[in-house]
């Protein structure tokens, strides 16, 4: 059963600018999916669009078989939440942000949200305006995942935090959720998070789904073609239907191609008539730079 | 490299705001000066009031320009980065809030300046062009005095100690304006006395400010203002434990309600409807005019609701109805307006001696506006009695291009005789209070026995009859003048509260609402920009909506009460369409995002 589902989500904030165009994918439960994208791709809109905060013009969008435009408060009890950009109000202090939230979801873990704030060391007395960037973070943590949610979603969740507290944060989100059953859906800058974290992989370029799988399967059968430079090379490449992106670079062109290295070079000979080049496997961070920057 | 500094800094970055509020406080006061109403109050022989009120005036707008330009803060988090020395930002930082300031004096200088100069308007005495100086420099002043604590600082906290002394300095400055020397030399000592505290504070600056300044000896700075060191006693101090009660329902409505009103905006909206919600009251008892007491009213509710929807965002997450947080952005702002009107019901309600609302001042009949004539030729219509004297009351330009002028239909002048009198108040009255018009050949025979220089208390008890007493007509009207500003207001609330549009037509249509919304509003400035510099009046003007309205409330039929059920029905009808839109907002992300970008 699938707890998200966008289906042909188009929205823009300017006419004829559309920061999403066309997006649909499913995230099934238990999923944890990694929202990659570079800076304007369009990941915070899709994530803000499943929270109901903004309305897509066109396609519909389900969480839990829901609208979040029809029924933002159902949904929104059954989701946590964690974004860089929402901040919780700094005149609260931390007990009773933890009173509100009590409120506010029925489904509050007293236990799970003791665990953490001892896990944390959090000061109740202390007001969230007077916390650092982690401990403030740390306290919205604690607030999306006590209520034990069914989805949570993270927005750039680690965004300027350090790395021992970023791994600190993460590990909380997955360990706490993952292992209960809940499904994830986070957007990420920094690709070892999401090696780590995430089982499938949606990349988002110019608001369309540039790439959709498995973690395993990206890392098994994408592959790099670095072959050398000759006229219409590019072009040629660019119109093979496994090329998912061409870059020229001083060594020659880098093709990725949606391959295996075996198949991939199998296919360039076939399509371009040549034998010479390279083939390799790619990691995540190189292959979203290939991918990122062989369209743009 | 200052003008570069200047150029990125927050206080005048954008001129055009403060140039805006000076020209529109400058016209303001010059309108009130120029108000029939008031204009007494600002003759020749009141210049203490004129005074005060000016000086009183432009420090408050300068105030407001003062928090505008965040003066606390010495150099912004970005700057930091740069090769430049502390004391170069700390001077462009100043220099930039004094820009800011300064564009809302100039234009406020000559604005009324120039009105004063054309003899018009407030300005019955030459306090505007060297008024200017002494608040300049005495604002310079203050500005150091608020620089002086802990200079080591980058950025001084607003704690309740900065804010208190803030506060002290600035009444104290309002009290030196207004109390103190009235010759231009005040200028000389109060920028010697700058001068002097601003190089004080500029020795002590840092070479390079730090986000947490140190003192000398390595400790953090402490609060500037706080009281000096005591002996402190370490108590042990339990540890906290995990809130495991408690989740009322309170804690989400306090949350809300801070959330989106406990800022110093928030604030001044309160502040300002309670007070417009009184002067409201107060000049319907008194018969004065209520039009632009209720603009502003309007005025205040509306930027207190775009401000309120601005800062749904935080709260965006949570499982909450976005109908209760609607009523958290707009409830809130009824309690201060009823707060008003009740003060100002308790006020006139509880004088021994009830308000009137006809006014004999000065030799001269006032009735509220709505009560007077329009005549379009630019020609008043002579009132002319059965025992033959005839009397012409002065006629007031409505706008310019346009020989319309407005009239008071129950003008007495200082030569008319008591018999006129008595008629032109039986008049009045039947008119105001709905009393039986009066017979004029009952006054042919009516001999008073007044002695000249009487005539004004004769006229005044004559009128006694009219304190206390209601007017229904003019209840009426006032209804309408609310559906009126509803009607101005409420387009203006749902574009404020509109997704993105979807469609073309959506488009058009939110564009139409947008002018059709912001045509009143232009118009009305339109109107009184020329006011200063011509014979037109911004009374005559709102005498000529009120005249029209009151027209159509007599034509309507339907009694005071019903119209009144009816503004309530509307007011309803407009919180149910205005909260379903609500329900669509999308949270603006502007705020944030200034908080994140630009660390102020």
């Amino acid at each position: 059963m699938s707890v998200l589902q966008f289906n042909d989500i188009r929205r823009a904030f300017k006419r004829g600018e559309n920061v999403l165009d066309g997006v649909s994918f499913e995230v099934g439960e238990g999923e944890v999916v990694g929202l990659l994208g570079r800076n304007g791709a369009g990941k915070t809109t899709l994530i803000r669009i499943a929270m109901g905060m903004i309305e897509p013009q066109h396609g519909s969008v389900r969480v839990f078989g829901m609208d979040p435009t029809r029924d933002p408060i159902e949904i929104k009890r059954r989701i946590g939440y964690v974004s860089e950009e929402q901040t919780l109000p700094g005149f609260m202090a931390i007990g009773d942000v933890i009173r509100l939230h009590r409120g506010l979801f029925p489904g509050w873990d007293d236990l799970m949200a003791e665990g953490l704030c001892a896990r944390y060391q959090l000061d109740w007395n202390k007001k969230i305006s007077k916390l650092s960037k982690g401990q403030a973070r740390q306290v919205a943590l604690l607030c999306a995942v006590s209520h034990k949610p069914e989805l949570l979603v993270l927005d750039e969740p680690a965004g300027g935090l350090d790395p021992a507290a970023r791994r600190d944060f993460l590990e909380t989100s997955i360990q706490l959720l993952n292992e209960a059953g809940s499904t994830i859906l986070f957007s990420s800058h920094h690709m070892s998070d999401v090696e780590r974290m995430a089982g499938r992989v949606v990349m988002l370029h110019d608001g369309q789904v540039l790439l959709d799988d498995s973690l395993d399967e990206m890392q098994e059968n994408v592959s790099v073609a670095i072959v050398p430079h000759t006229e219409g090379r590019a072009a040629a490449l660019q119109h093979m239907p496994e090329c998912l992106g061409v870059r020229d670079r001083i060594e020659g062109l880098h093709a990725v191609i949606r391959l295996d290295p075996k198949r991939a070079r199998a296919a360039v000979e076939t399509h371009l008539h040549i034998g010479e080049g390279r083939y390799d496997r790619l990691g995540l961070e190189e292959m979203f730079i290939e991918i990122a920057d062989g369209q743009s | 490299m200052i003008r570069l500094l200047l150029r990125r800094d927050q206080g005048t970055d954008n001129l055009f705001a403060p140039a805006l509020i000076g020209l529109g406080v400058a016209v303001w006061i010059s309108a009130i000066g120029s108000s029939e109403s008031s204009a007494p109050l600002f003759s020749p022989d009141s210049k203490t009031l004129t005074w005060l009120m000016y000086n009183f005036t432009v420090w408050a707008v300068l105030l407001a320009g003062l928090i505008g330009s965040h003066y606390w803060l010495r150099a912004p988090r970005l700057h930091m980065a740069l090769p430049i020395a502390a004391r170069t930002l700390w001077v462009a930082r100043m220099m930039s809030v004094c820009i800011g300031c300064g564009v809302i004096l100039l234009m406020m200088t000559l604005v009324n300046g120039v009105s004063y100069e054309a003899g018009r308007g407030l300005f019955v005495i030459p306090v505007v062009w060297f008024g200017a100086l002494r608040v300049a420099s005495v604002f310079l002043l203050m500005l150091m005095l608020l620089q002086a604590p802990a200079p080591r600082r980058r950025k001084l906290e607003t704690t309740p100690w900065y804010v208190a002394y803030t506060i002290i300095l600035w009444v104290f400055g309002a009290l030196l304006l207004v109390f103190g020397p009235r010759g231009a030399w005040l200028t000389g000592p109060m920028l010697v006395a700058a001068t002097l505290i601003g190089y004080r504070t500029w020795r002590h600056l840092p070479r390079a400010f730090q986000l947490e300044a140190t003192e000398p000896d390595g400790t953090v700075a402490d609060d500037p203002l706080a009281p000096g060191p005591t002996e402190i006693i370490e108590t042990p101090r339990a540890a906290t434990a995990y809130p495991r009660n408690g989740s009322s329902p309170t804690l989400l409505h306090v949350t809300l309600f801070r959330l989106m009103h406990n800022h110093w905006l928030g604030w001044l909206f309160i502040f300002c409807l309670t007070i417009y919600g009184l002067i409201l009251t107060i000049n319907y008892y008194r018969g004065s005019d209520t039009l632009l007491a209720l603009f502003y009213f309007f005025m205040f509710v509306f930027g207190a609701w775009n401000q309120s929807i601005l800062r749904v965002h935080p709260v965006d997450a949570w499982p909450i109805s976005r109908r209760l947080i609607f009523a958290h952005a707009v409830l809130p702002m009824m309690i201060p307006c009823l707060v008003g009107i009740g003060l100002g019901v308790i006020i006139e309600e509880s004088k021994t001696r009830p308000t009137a609302m006809i006014q004999i001042e000065n030799g001269e009949m006032d009735v509220p506006y709505e009560f007077r004539g329009i005549a379009l030729d630019g020609v008043p219509p002579a009132i002319t009695t059965p025992w033959g004297e005839t009397y012409t009351p002065k006629g007031t330009r409505i706008v310019l291009w346009s020989d319309a002028v407005i009239y008071n239909p129950y003008e007495i002048g200082p030569d008319t005789s008591p018999r006129l009198d008595a008629l032109q108040i039986g008049r009045a009255m039947a008119a105001v209070h709905g009393d039986a018009p009066p017979d004029p050949a009952q006054y042919a025979d009516l001999e008073v026995d007044a002695p000249e220089d009487e005539k004004d208390t004769y006229r005044a008890q004559a009128l006694e009859d009219s304190r206390g007493r209601g007017s229904d007509l003019r209840t009426k009207t006032l209804a309408l003048l609310i559906v009126l500003f509803m009607l101005v207001e409420f387009p203006l609330a749902l574009v404020a509260s509109m997704t993105y549009d979807r469609r073309a037509l959506e488009w058009i249509r939110s564009k139409a609402v947008l002018v059709g919304a912001f045509a009143p509003l232009t118009l009305l400035a339109v109107l009184a920009l020329p006011t200063p510099f011509t014979d037109t009046r911004i009374w005559a003007q709102a005498s000529w909506l009120m005249i029209t309205l009151r027209r159509f409330a007599e034509a309507l039929p339907l009694t005071t009460a019903q119209v009144w059920l009816g503004v309530a029905l509307a007011m309803a009808l407009g919180y149910v369409i205005l909260q379903e839109r609500f329900t669509r907002l999308e949270a603006s992300q502007a705020l944030v995002k200034k908080k994140l970008q630009a660390d102020y």
